[in-house]
């Protein structure tokens, strides 16, 4: 620990931002986010004649993770957002920072969000 | 020093840091392990302990050290005491201080390590190892825990809103005393504390006998019954009695739950709500009200 001075400082100013691209709908208060995909580049004719990726991914939220998304606004950074999260869940900063940035970390992998850095913002 | 204290007590060693830092590594190994500490950023505090069977040489090991850091360039640390400890100061901001510490009661060999962000913050530091002691219970993520002295921890896992402890006598294997503490409940805690009991107790439970009180402003459930025995528990007639207890704490709403199960005439059993295991004044000072 001594030698390898860890820090999370970096991650916690991100900025998570919400794919403006994306719609959203609730059902029972739960965000359901539809998401548009790329298509592959190497899906050209005559291959993409037979492969038909499908263009749209969907992911359904529960009210967690509704919670954590409706605060990724492109304003708080991940650090305003674990505050909020252990404030209403009665938790520690860093259980409430465990479990907010893997989710963040699976929203950004379905390309829900994006999180920018204050470095290159 | 008005800086918030939040005690811990692990392995027989007893520390207070400041509330803000949060125990984010621990080992179970009494032989040689580490405990540390961060604050919302990064480490702050690291203690570390190997068994040791007599007092080392502390000021060759510090020598050594300091030896050793010369030889890599680096700009040597000023050298300092606190009481019995013996330390290591850098001397640039943002730096560490390393403290040794022979501590006899346990047989082992201490070291603490403060990292500094800017300066160096010496009432803190002397706070903390003026704290430094043997104790008998353990006491970190929320739990307060009392156990007799031959049992061991042979299990802890924590995670975000759940820790996990289990003790036990592993060679006999007659005693398994469990606790647990759980947060997040408006997520996920959707029956009564009695039917979320039932589905902790062991399957083979027979004479079960539940109970539901409340003490001290915690709504507690509790049931005993017995269980067949640890150990070779195809022989019907050994068999151990359980105990298990569940309540919500009001002051951190979280879930609290002890369980043992102990030798059928096992004598020494202690309650579990603030006996075993404490999770607030109120409850603290009802067990030392009932005893």
């Amino acid at each position: 620990m001594t030698e390898d001075r860890k820090t999370w400082r970096l991650m916690l100013a991100g900025v998570p931002v919400a794919n403006q691209a994306a719609k959203v709908t609730y059902v029972d208060n739960c965000a359901r986010i539809l998401v548009k995909r790329h298509k592959p580049h190497f899906l050209i004719a005559p291959l993409s004649w037979v492969i038909r990726p499908r263009l749209e991914r969907t992911v359904e939220l529960e009210a967690l993770g509704t919670y954590v998304y409706e605060l990724c606004d492109g304003k708080r950074d991940v650090e305003r957002i674990v505050d909020r999260f252990c404030a209403r869940y009665s938790l520690t900063f860093h259980e409430a920072r465990v479990l907010v940035t893997s989710f963040l970390r699976g929203l950004v992998e379905r390309g829900v969000v994006v999180i920018v850095s204050p470095e290159r913002s | 020093m008005s800086r918030e204290m939040q005690t811990v007590s692990w392995l027989g060693i007893s520390i207070d840091v400041p509330a803000e830092w949060e125990l984010l590594q621990f080992s179970r190994m009494a032989k040689a392990g580490n405990l540390a500490w961060a604050d919302r950023y990064e480490f702050r505090l690291e203690l570390t302990w190997k068994e040791a069977a007599s007092a080392p040489d502390l000021d060759r090991i510090m020598d050594d050290y300091k030896a050793s850091l010369v030889e890599e360039d680096q700009p040597a640390p000023q050298p300092t005491s606190w009481g019995t400890w013996q330390g290591l100061v850098d001397v640039q901001p943002g730096g560490m201080s390393r403290y040794g510490h022979y501590e006899e009661s346990v047989g082992r060999l201490l070291e603490l390590v403060f990292l500094w962000e800017k300066e160096r913050d010496m009432d803190l530091e002397y706070a903390v190892l003026n704290s430094v002691k043997p104790v008998d219970h353990w006491q970190a993520f929320g739990l307060e825990v009392r156990t007799p002295q031959f049992l061991e921890m042979t299990e802890c896992t924590v995670q975000p809103a759940n820790v996990q402890w289990t003790f036990s006598d592993s060679k006999k294997a007659k005693h398994s005393w469990h606790f647990e503490r759980m947060g997040m409940l408006d997520a996920w805690l959707n029956v009564p504390l009695a039917a979320w009991l039932l589905g902790k107790e062991p399957v083979d439970l027979i004479d079960r006998q539940p109970q539901e009180a409340q003490i001290a402003g915690h709504d507690l459930a509790t049931v005993t019954g017995f269980v067949p025995a640890l150990k070779f528990p195809q022989f019907s007639k050994r068999s151990g009695r359980f105990i298990g207890a569940a309540w919500v704490c009001p002051v951190d709403n979280r879930l609290y739950y002890a369980s043992m199960i102990v030798p059928r005439d096992y004598e020494a059993t202690p309650q579990l709500f603030g006996g075993s295991l404490r999770c607030c004044p109120a409850c603290t000072s009802h067990s030392l009200a009932a005893s």
